[in-house]
């Protein structure tokens, strides 16, 4: 079998990937992508520890990461899309109101 | 005892009247604000003539109102103590200070500043009344510096004159040098004896080396110097005349310039440990005379004559001082309280007649307009003279006679040049104003109310009230009781002043010296003679004054211009320390507020630069974010 | 046999990966996406966790990922951002990815080794789904009926944001 520690190093590289992914694309939508690779990494860990400890709390985490995630993800689309019909635009460059 | 409650209740009530004055002068009392001022000088006149007959019966005596300053075995309580010097100078200071309170009613009236001005009199009546009072040095430091702040107040009472202002900041910086060598007197007094009671110093302090003494004695008598203005500290009180007469009369003739030569007196136990110091203090004494004479000889505004005549009496008084006549000079200093408060007043008196006006020149024959202030005018004169049998003579005859006695011929000399100076320019003065070759009418033409051409008083009797007129009584009065002690207070009070002062200053040298009839016949005739020469130029016309100014021009020009001694100052102090002044506010502008506002700019600029950070695109916050988890993992990866 | 199983979707997870965060086309991504989405998802089986791949299947790859084509398609993206990958912010944003990469698998190896456990099935004896069910439903009943009221503020959230004015 495969050892905990595979699942965990796995996790690790697509939320690696995941990070250099928001913080280069300009797109908010494959920014948004990113952040789903994200957090799916820190779901497959969170599975990992449950296996590893033989306790269903990690699942119970992941479901509810998973639940929040889509609540989430509705929200942030819906602003997305306020936005574009707002400035016609989809670059986080361009959303610059609270410069300082 | 009775008379311990006198000491402090002689100099509370002017203080009582300062604060009704001061505080309530512009709500309460106005134009009538006279009144508290007159009536707490009067009961302090009363009550100092108490004192001074229970000094007569008890000589000495203490009053301790309160312990002030207590460190370690250092204690210095509020302690008053009379005894007859003190009793004399509580009697002139009080009776010459109701006089010209009295004076002021009228010569003040109409004034913006009427109740600010009694308080301030009052205020000063009550500095010098303790000043007198004090039985250590400190509480007299403390008093003598209050006195100094009268003077600045008064001099400068109408604030809104550049010239009367400048003259009160003068007179004030001037005294403070004096002060502060007054105060190294003070302190070294303190070191050396551990006390600043008098009769703690006095006991101690001529046991010690005599270097030590000589030096406290020269300090101190730099602190009177200043306040008593000789040279070189003597120029603040020419310009001090910048002041209203009545304070002219009161602080710088009689009062506050004599707090020196009280001072010095009051130390006698200490000069008279010092030799050297004493011959300093006469030979200042006499230079001063002789220079303000010289002065005084050309000046034409009358006041100016009688503050440099001031300076010149000063200088006698401590030439007296100086020689061992102690009590001589404090006679003097009593009888010049009379007749230069006299003289002063009498100025005030003309210049109020002819509207403003002192100068000299432009003057002549208001005798017959203002009689009453011509006689005491002329009684004051022939009492400053030094004339048979005006008090004057008495008193200097007492400094002169015993600078002869104690064989200080040199200083002899000079002192006598300098009475025969005196009988000059103070009749000069006279002749002048008063009688003389020009006319006053003609000079100052009345307003033009009566449709005549051609003035003078052909015709017209008076000239209404728009030309030259007497005084009102208020400022007549003190005039007449003035000029009453100038001539009574010499003959009649001579041998007694001098017994009664003996009980605590040491006698003068007696002696019968050959040559003392002489020299005294030589003063005698020295002041008739510059009398006469007086007389000769300025009344009768045959000497012409501008033909001798034109024979000896370099000369008239050192006098003058008061020997160009301002100008000195000017250029060596006043000059350098108005550089230093500016450089100072440079170096404060740029380099002290360039640091301050350097710190400022350099936060600001700070500011700017992390403010870049904030560039408002989300990307950038989340590089800092991720970038802050790197280094936080890195920094506990590392333990 | 697991482990060839596991490369495999591990590999895959990790190209579609790369995939999404490299893609010019914004479409491209979220397929790309999707692939992702159902290797995680076999990964979560293979370790036992048969309920929440199903869970991962719906939701992520049916739902989430046909809201983001919706989106990307009503908002007429043309995904024309070829200067992302080059500048200094991209390479700095790689070296940071491998630095932080390097620093969680330090953490990892440093924790307890490199952790040698096998991964079993979860829980021997009682089925998955039931035991999922009695913990969810007794220890974290509390969670979960706030997670419903988070859903519920979320709806109405995004009604009232994505209303035309």
């Amino acid at each position: 079998m495969v050892a905990v520690s595979w699942y965990l190093a796995l996790g690790a590289v697509l939320f690696s990937i995941g990070l250099v992914g928001v913080l280069v694309r300009r797109n908010i939508v494959v920014m948004l992508m990113s952040v789903e690779l994200m957090v799916n990494a820190v779901n497959l860990n969170l599975v990992a520890f449950s296996n590893l400890h033989a306790h269903y709390t990690g699942l119970v985490l992941a479901l509810f990461v998973i639940g929040v995630e889509a609540a989430e993800l509705g929200v942030a689309l819906a602003i997305i899309l306020a936005w574009h019909r707002h400035s016609g635009r989809l670059d986080a460059d361009s959303a610059t109101l609270l410069k300082g | 005892m009775i008379a311990d409650q006198l000491l402090w209740l002689i100099p509370a009530f002017p203080f009582a009247a300062f604060l009704v004055n001061g505080l309530l002068g512009r709500r309460l009392t106005k134009n009538a604000a006279h009144w508290p001022a007159l009536a707490a000088v009067g009961l302090s006149f009363v009550c100092a003539l108490l004192v001074l007959r229970n000094a007569v019966e008890h000589t000495a005596w203490q009053v301790t109102l309160f312990t002030w300053i207590k460190v370690g075995a250092f204690d210095v309580p509020l302690k008053l103590s009379a005894d007859p010097l003190t009793a004399v100078m509580l009697v002139v200071v009080s009776g010459v200070s109701f006089l010209v309170h009295l004076y002021s009613v009228g010569y003040m009236h109409g004034d913006g500043g009427y109740p600010r001005f009694f308080a301030y009199l009052s205020l000063f009546t009550f500095s010098m009344l303790m000043l007198v009072l004090s039985g250590n040095f400190l509480l007299l430091y403390v008093f003598w510096e209050a006195v100094g702040l009268c003077s600045y107040l008064l001099i400068g009472f109408w604030f809104h004159k550049k010239s009367a202002a400048d003259a009160g900041k003068k007179a004030f910086l001037v005294n403070r040098v004096g002060d502060f060598g007054f105060a190294l007197g003070i302190l070294l007094l303190v070191v050396n004896t551990g006390s600043v009671d008098y009769q703690e110093v006095f006991r101690l302090a001529p046991q010690l080396p005599q270097a030590t003494v000589t030096l406290i004695c020269l300090l101190l008598f730099v602190g009177a110097a200043g306040k008593s203005a000789q040279f070189p500290l003597h120029v603040w009180l020419p310009d001090a005349m910048e002041g209203p007469t009545p304070v002219s009369a009161l602080i710088h003739a009689a009062t506050m310039v004599t707090a020196g030569v009280y001072m010095v007196a009051r130390c006698n136990a200490l000069f008279t440990a010092a030799p050297t110091a004493m011959q300093v203090v006469a030979v200042v004494g006499t230079l001063t005379a002789v220079m303000a004479a010289a002065i005084a000889l050309t000046q034409t505004d009358l006041k100016r004559i009688m503050a440099y005549s001031t300076v010149s009496q000063l200088g006698f008084m401590f030439l007296g001082l100086g020689v061992g006549a102690w009590a001589g000079a404090i006679f003097h200093l009593f009888t010049h309280a009379f007749f230069k408060a006299l003289l002063f007043l009498g100025s005030g008196s003309v210049m109020h007649a002819i509207g403003g006006d002192c100068d000299i020149t432009r003057q002549g024959r208001l005798a017959r307009h203002i009689p009453w202030t011509t006689t005491t005018f002329i009684v004051g004169s022939l009492a400053l003279a030094g004339i048979f049998p005006f008090a004057g003579f008495f008193s200097k005859e007492m400094i002169l006679g015993a600078a002869f006695a104690g064989h200080h011929y040199v200083l002899f000399g000079f002192a006598v040049l300098a009475a025969g100076g005196t009988a000059f320019y103070v009749f000069r003065a006279v002749f002048s104003v008063f009688f003389g070759l020009r006319d006053a009418d003609a000079l100052h033409p009345a307003p033009a109310v009566e449709a005549h051409g051609g003035h003078g008083d052909a015709g017209h009797g008076g000239h209404g009230h728009g030309g030259v007129h007497e005084s009102p009584w208020v400022m007549l009065a003190p005039l007449v009781v003035l000029a009453t002690m100038s001539v009574l207070a010499g003959w009649p009070l001579e041998h007694g002043f001098v017994q009664f002062l003996g009980r605590v200053l040491p006698a003068a040298e007696h002696g019968a010296v050959p040559g003392a009839l002489a020299a005294e016949a030589l003063a005698i005739v020295v002041a008739l003679g510059g009398l006469t020469f007086a007389w000769v130029t300025y009344q009768k016309g045959i000497v012409d004054p501008d033909r001798i100014a034109a024979s000896w021009p370099r000369l008239y020009a050192l006098s003058k211009n008061k020997f160009y001694i301002d100008e000195f100052y000017d250029a060596t102090i006043v000059r350098p320390l108005l550089a230093l002044a500016r450089w100072a506010l440079r170096f404060d502008l740029d380099v002290i507020d360039g640091i301050v506002n350097g710190v400022a700019a350099t936060a600001r600029g700070w500011g700017a630069a992390l403010a870049r950070l904030q560039t408002g695109r989300v990307r950038d916050y989340l590089l800092f974010m991720a970038l802050g988890l790197a280094a936080v993992l890195g920094v506990l990866l590392w333990r | 046999m697991g482990q060839f199983v596991f490369a495999l979707l591990a590999l895959v997870a990790i190209a579609s990966a790369i995939v999404v965060v490299a893609a010019r086309r914004v479409v491209a991504s979220a397929l790309a996406l999707v692939l992702c989405f159902l290797a995680v998802a076999g990964l979560f089986i293979l370790q036992g966790a048969e309920f929440l791949g199903a869970v991962q299947i719906m939701l992520y790859a049916g739902s989430i990922v046909v809201l983001f084509v919706f989106v990307v398609m009503l908002a007429n993206l043309r995904g024309d951002e070829s200067g992302d990958w080059t500048g200094p912010r991209a390479f700095g944003a790689a070296l940071l990815g491998v630095v932080l990469l390097a620093q969680l698998l330090a953490v990892f190896a440093r924790a307890r080794g490199w952790l040698a456990v096998p991964s079993s099935g979860l829980v021997p004896g009682e089925g998955h789904v039931q035991v999922l069910g009695k913990v969810l439903f007794r220890d974290y009943l509390l969670p979960f009926e706030i997670l419903s009221v988070i859903l519920l503020a979320a709806l109405f959230g995004l009604i009232v944001i994505g209303r035309r004015k």
